[in-house]
């Protein structure tokens, strides 16, 4: 009775007012994924531009702007993209903009070449730490998955295999593929892993 | 060079690294490390970094933030919601465009109106807030402040907030709500509604329970039960309580100081009785004690606690009223009492 009254109602009010409601109700499906996403990165993504901007309340308001920027041109994006990767990518580029305007030039004359040499070193470490976790959170979604059930759950390749419902040969593939991308992800970092004490 | 490594050797190798590999496999990347100097760096910069994203997972630096999503979550809402308007201008301008632009718009439009049809009827359009063995603290889109208990769920549309402000409730619930006259805050429930305009109180309305309860801490607030035409007011203090057996809202004084001890978890006992005890406990914690019969109900009780768990609590009584008692799960059961 009341699906038949909503029809009929419907029906006659064919007008432009229409258009807006079915933007509406479109845009509340939208909104729902779009909530699942936030929910799951925001943090994340908080963690990750801390490592560029060094202070939560920067860091929080730089990922909120992402995630304003995103979801204005969420309608655009195709179907596949990867959101994860997309808005990591997002996140590294605002904050290494921020960083750059922020930049505050330090004169190291006066300081002796092993500390200068020490603070180098620090730099890169924490460099190589963002480059991780981008290199990880920019790989395809099924990929990431394994490696991270792998890396981070310990698991090995037969308990992800029947864990996501895939084949051994299928995680095996995802694994290697996870490795090697990140290898030539951190490729320019590769002479200073050998001599870098990790903490 | 190292790059045109095949797949079949990255997998082998990777597998090496995880410990995957057979003993004949084993041997099979050994010889193949043999074989040049190149083959071993290859297999060192892949193990560093099989190591180095383990070292990262094990950090998980953003677990330690303090981030409260809800709060994050309702800020982009707001942000969102400012800038609209901009296409309803556009269709407006398109007005004196031809005729076959109508015909066609409004094909379209017919068209579109099918689908948006069977996503009227087929989608809730409704935010939810779902919990499960937790609680969780939702800000809604007005400001106002809802603390949701266990089990419990609260729904709303779109469209809370402009004209009313109004939301579904089942389970339980602490709202404190922003002051707004002209839009009243109505709270349904599975039979009982609750109206206010800002004020903070306890909504107790789990499906299971037979009775509904709406304990007032500031304010005044309207609770009734729309179908039997039965609403009482309620002022700070009060109680009301809608007994889903016999259809009756009645209003009394509220004798329970821990109605809210689910959020705040604090709990006070001032000579309660043991049976009165066991049920705040009960509302708190989630769990079901239970009192054999020869238990003495003359038992009292006078003592405070501030988030104290279960167990905490339990000791204590256990201390002072030489209680005995036996956990089985979620059951708790007092076989006996020293008092």
């Amino acid at each position: 009775m009341p699906i038949y009254k909503t029809d009929i109602k419907f029906l006659i009010s064919l007008s432009f007012a229409s258009i807006k409601r079915l933007a509406t109700t479109l845009k509340n499906t939208k909104l729902q994924t779009y909530e699942t996403l936030f929910r799951e990165l925001f943090k994340p993504l908080c963690g990750f531009a801390m490592k560029y901007v060094r202070d939560l309340d920067e860091a929080k308001s730089l990922v909120h702007e992402v995630f304003i920027v995103v979801w204005e041109k969420f309608d655009s994006l195709p179907a596949d993209t990867n959101y994860r990767s997309y808005l990591y990518t997002a996140v590294r580029n605002r904050s290494l903009n921020y960083v750059r305007d922020k930049k505050k030039h330090v004169i190291l004359e006066h300081v002796p070449e092993e500390k200068a040499m020490e603070i180098n070193t620090a730099l890169e470490a924490n460099e190589l730490e963002r480059e991780i976790e981008f290199g990880i959170q920019s790989l395809p979604e099924k990929c990431r998955m394994v490696f991270e059930l792998n890396r981070s759950e310990g698991l090995k390749y037969g308990q992800i295999a029947e864990k996501m419902g895939i084949s051994v040969k299928t995680v095996e593939a995802q694994m290697s593929k996870a490795l090697s991308v990140l290898r030539e992800h951190l490729r320019e970092f590769m002479s200073l892993l050998f001599f870098m004490f990790w903490p | 060079m190292i790059d045109d490594k095949n797949d079949s050797v990255k997998e082998l190798l990777t597998r090496h690294l995880a410990g995957e590999t057979s003993v004949e496999e084993a041997e099979q990347v050994n010889a193949w490390l043999d074989q040049k100097p190149e083959n071993e760096q290859y297999y060192n910069e892949l193990r560093k970094v099989f190591d180095l994203s383990q070292q990262h997972y094990a950090r998980e630096s953003h677990q330690h933030l303090d981030i409260n999503i809800d709060a994050e979550w309702n800020q982009f809402i707001n942000q969102i919601g400012k800038p609209e308007g901009k296409s309803i201008t556009m269709s407006a301008r398109k007005k004196q465009s031809s005729v076959w632009y109508r015909v066609a718009a409004a094909a379209i439009i017919l068209i579109l109106s099918g689908f948006a049809l069977s996503y009227f009827l087929n989608r809730e359009t409704n935010i939810q807030y779902q919990t499960a063995d937790n609680k969780q603290d939702v800000v809604l889109p007005d400001g106002s402040h809802v603390t949701l208990n266990r089990y419990s769920k609260l729904a709303l549309t779109s469209s809370f907030g402009k004209e009313k402000r109004t939301l579904t409730l089942t389970g339980e619930g602490f709202f404190d709500v922003a002051h707004d006259k002209s839009k009243p805050f109505i709270i349904n429930t599975t039979n009982a509604r609750v109206e206010v305009v800002g004020t903070s109180f306890n909504v107790r309305a789990y499906d299971s329970l037979e009775k509904v309860e709406v304990t007032v801490q500031t304010g005044i607030v309207k609770f009734g039960v729309p179908q039997l035409n039965q609403e009482v007011k309620l002022v700070a203090g009060e109680k009301g309580v809608y007994t889903k057996e016999n259809s009756n809202v009645t209003s009394k004084v509220n004798d329970d100081a821990n109605f809210i001890s689910w959020n705040t978890q604090k709990i006070v006992f001032n000579e309660n009785t043991l049976q009165s005890v066991i049920e705040t406990l009960n509302k708190t914690y989630h769990v079901n004690i239970v009192l054999s019969a020869d238990v003495p109900a003359s038992c009292v009780v006078t003592v405070t606690f501030d988030h104290q768990s279960l167990d905490a609590v339990l000791h204590v009584l256990e201390s002072t009223l030489n209680l005995k008692y036996t956990v089985n799960g979620n059951r708790i059961e007092i076989t006996s009492a020293g008092c």
